[in-house]
């Protein structure tokens, strides 16, 4: 997959970020599972401005923007009966009816939309085909195959009507079955009336499926940008400008966002600057180098696929491919071991660099799951490897040295500022809870560092937090 | 009870369902009736849990008789049974709730005429049928339903039921009127004590099946169902539990399983949310009751009457007065001949 395979779509929070897209209409919903990532930077640029115009009017005209809503959950899809239509199939009278009702929500949306959107945005005009649906002029959102059709159906009725006004007053039983009899047959010359209309209504309808589908078309999207524009103003998301290098300042990620705030605890923001070629992210365990890396996927995926961006400012190219390579379960389940799985995944990855032009990679802990020594060496090299492209990756490692000191280097700054003698007595006091209380003083945030620096070595502090054997401990300092 | 009382009797509801014993039990004369007498009075909406089978009753070759409505009538049926009605029809609504026979769509009759009425099998669907109708404008619901779907006559469903028996039902009076009586038992168990039906709601807002001990103490089982759970029910039964409650279906089996064990479940009493949930003949009924164990409802069908069609179309009938007597000793509820509510 060039953007990401499903499974790393959903580690992301990509999944979480579409379950809150909320569409309304069958159509918007069509529309929100074709979203895809956006080639032409003149498209994703429309797109962008588009979805500013329309979180502008959900700020402006919330008003209007309920009428349209209200309007849309109305709709009903009926895509099969322009199909039919099409295919000069004779529509029946529950097709008529769906075609009318719906016709006339789209005019209703037409006088609402046009004064607001812009002309893209404008629905075309179904008068006329209401004049066939609607011969007698009610307005009303019902349908029957109406006497104003023809005079002979007219005669038809009126001839039924008069019988049963017989049979309702009638109460010999013999001449009651003579007056059912006479019924019978006006039941069958109306109905093939109706039929013989129904043809012809079919066959002056015929020419409306174009603009029908054109409306179709507009309305999927009006849908789909409200909900997005909600989406963007619910957690503050922002326009991203297309620039050469990727830069977000205030990046956060909703799904993780959601899970902190229900514990009561904050997202710390992150700042961070990708020039094309590696980056190297480290930080102690626990400190949250993972969530870096699926925040800023996240956030790279969204762009491309024209949303706006979960961050305060933010500056990212158009990507022809999006990469994410961790211990993938899925595929050690298939009977991989997890370093197979990783060279696996690095032959698409490898692939992607060469075929495309740019694009973005994060690497999370690659070839952890073969011995140090080499494993430093795979990630040595592949960092080397990749500074030779434009495309850019940021890679979150526990070696060191791995990069040299033009490879930038971020750290998450985790218990670096926290006096462990301190929260160690805080631990004591409350053993249950460690994981919990370390989480509590983490500083998630990162920081630019001189690459010559070490990577924390946290390891021992914090399993000495959760509670380490003593006599372990002592024997594990002595190795330092 | 004189048939034009039942009319001012259903003008006092906004729903009722009309079930029939059996088939040719004369439910559609009935209903046909009803119609017809109500239509000067009321908006009627006509809808059906479920369809009834074959035009022509292929046991015995009679063409069954159809529901005739008037102009004005409001109806929620299958798409694909729209095309045997012969009323012309103003389409109101698509409900988007679908049976084996298309969409439920509900039309206005502009002309009086024949209809073949298909709807929703399950009780919340009808609840949403039945709502959209008054909203549409009918004044008063009418439920077409059948003992195999006696889910019509649910208290959330419709507001008072008329059940329809007839000589079709057996050929021995005696078995009619003991079958009728029964289910006419069944249908109206009677209420459990306020207290007890605090506990058993709560019991079914937790879950489908629990205990209530002599100290009024619940105990809820983790069973989503009582149908084929019988083993797993009688085995969390304990000395002191005294109330059984049951949310949902009760086949004959989990009863039979209840006689089995009968010297644990002495005295013991079931509760069930009404009438309707409960599928058993007066055999098993009246083994139960000898263990002995009572049945209980938490909400009571409101029964109105009792319709009779001393005429079986199988070429017997019995002695109309003597039927309709028969009954109302047997049920203590009004009853209404069919044959003389033509007209």
């Amino acid at each position: 997959m060039r953007y990401l395979d499903e499974n790393n779509r959903n580690k992301i929070g990509l999944e979480f970020i579409l379950n809150h897209l909320d569409t309304i209409s069958p159509y918007g919903n069509i529309k929100k599972r074709q979203i895809s990532p956006i080639h032409k930077l003149e498209n994703l640029e429309e797109e962008f401005t588009n979805l500013e115009f329309f979180i502008n009017l959900l700020k402006n005209n919330k008003k209007e923007i309920e009428k349209v809503e209200v309007l849309l959950m109305r709709l009903k899809d009926i895509t099969n009966i322009i199909k039919n239509l099409d295919t000069c199939r004779i529509l029946d009278e529950v097709e008529l009816f769906e075609l009318k009702v719906n016709s006339i929500i789209f005019m209703e949306l037409k006088n609402i939309g046009n004064s607001l959107f812009s002309k893209e945005f404008h629905l075309f005009d179904l008068k006329k085909l209401l004049e066939i649906l609607d011969p007698e002029e009610k307005n009303i959102p019902t349908f029957h195959i109406y006497s104003k059709y023809s005079e002979k159906l007219k005669n038809i009725r009126d001839k039924k009507s008069k019988i049963e006004a017989q049979m309702f007053s009638e109460t010999n039983s013999e001449l009651q079955e003579i007056l059912r009899d006479k019924r019978r047959v006006i039941v069958i010359a109306e109905s093939c009336e109706e039929d013989l209309i129904k043809k012809e209504i079919t066959k002056s309808l015929v020419g409306f499926t174009k603009i029908l589908t054109s409306n179709i078309e507009i309305i999927k999207y009006i849908d789909l940008l409200i909900a997005k524009a909600k989406l963007s103003i619910k957690y503050g998301a922002v326009r991203p400008k297309i620039s050469e290098n990727i830069e977000f300042i205030g990046m956060f990620n909703p799904e993780i966002l959601e899970i902190l705030n229900k514990k009561k605890q904050r997202f710390q923001k992150l700042d961070i600057l990708l020039k094309n070629g590696n980056t190297i992210l480290t930080g102690a365990n626990m400190g949250g180098k993972t969530v870096v890396l699926k925040t800023l996927t996240l956030n790279l995926m969204l762009a491309q696929m024209g949303f706006f961006v979960f961050a305060d400012y933010a500056e990212l190219p158009l990507l022809d491919f999006i990469q994410f390579l961790s211990d993938d379960f899925q595929d050690i389940t298939k009977g991989l071991s997890s370093f197979g799985a990783e060279m696996i995944k690095l032959k698409e990855i490898t692939g992607s660099l060469k075929t495309y032009k740019k694009g973005f990679i994060a690497l999370d802990e690659f070839a952890r799951g073969t011995n140090p020594s080499e494993g430093k060496n795979f990630v040595k090299g592949l960092s080397e490897y990749i500074n030779k492209f434009e495309s850019f990756s940021i890679m979150a490692t526990h070696y060191d040295g791995v990069a040299g000191i033009e490879t930038p280097h971020y750290q998450v700054i985790g218990l670096k500022n926290i006096n462990f003698e301190n929260l160690k007595r805080k631990i004591d006091l409350n053993n249950k809870d460690s994981v919990s209380l370390i989480q509590n003083h983490m500083d998630y945030s990162i920081e630019k560092i001189d690459s010559n620096l070490e990577v924390p070595k946290d390891a021992l502090n914090i399993a000495t937090l959760i509670g380490l054997d003593k006599e372990l401990k002592e024997i594990i300092k002595k190795l330092y | 009870m004189k048939a034009n009382e039942l009319i001012s009797r259903i003008c006092n509801f906004k729903s009722i369902s009309i079930i029939g014993m059996e088939k040719n039990s004369g439910k559609t004369t009935t209903l046909n009736y009803i119609l017809k007498k109500l239509n000067s009075r009321k908006i009627i909406g006509l809808t059906s849990i479920g369809r009834d089978g074959e035009d022509n009753d292929l046991v015995t070759n009679t063409h069954k008789p159809r529901i005739y409505v008037e102009k004005g009538t409001l109806i929620a049926t299958a798409k694909n049974l729209l095309n045997k009605c012969d009323i012309t029809r103003e389409i109101l609504y698509t409900t988007g709730l679908f049976t084996p026979l298309g969409e439920v769509i509900i039309v206005r009759a502009k002309s009086d005429g024949y209809v073949d009425i298909g709807g929703p099998s399950y009780g919340s669907a009808i609840i949403e049928v039945r709502d959209k109708m008054l909203e549409l404008g009918a004044d008063i619901i009418l439920i077409d339903g059948a003992l195999s779907r006696k889910g019509s006559a649910n208290t959330l469903v419709s507001e008072a039921t008329i059940l329809a028996t007839g000589a079709s039902f057996s050929p021995n009076m005696k078995n009619v009127v003991t079958e009728t009586s029964h289910n006419i038992d069944m249908l109206q168990l009677p209420h459990c004590e306020p207290n007890i039906k605090k506990l058993a709601d709560q019991i079914l807002e937790i879950g489908k099946i629990g205990f209530i001990d002599n100290e009024f103490n619940i105990e809820v089982l983790d069973l989503s169902t009582s149908l084929n759970s019988h083993r797993e029910i009688i085995d969390a039964v304990r000395k002191n539990f005294k109330y059984l409650v049951i949310g949902g279906a009760i086949s004959s089996s989990m009863i039979e399983a209840f006689i089995k064990n009968r010297v644990l479940l002495k005295n013991f009493i079931l509760i069930i949310e009404d009438g309707t949930r409960i599928f058993i003949d007066s055999n098993v009924y009246s083994k139960l009751s000898m263990i002995p164990v009572k049945i209980q409802v938490l909400n009571k069908i409101n029964l109105l009457c009792l319709t009779s069609n001393p005429i079986s179309p199988y070429g017997y009938s019995f002695d109309s007065l003597d039927f309709q007597n028969s009954l109302k000793k047997a049920t203590n509820l009004d009853v209404i001949d069919v044959e003389k509510l033509e007209n």
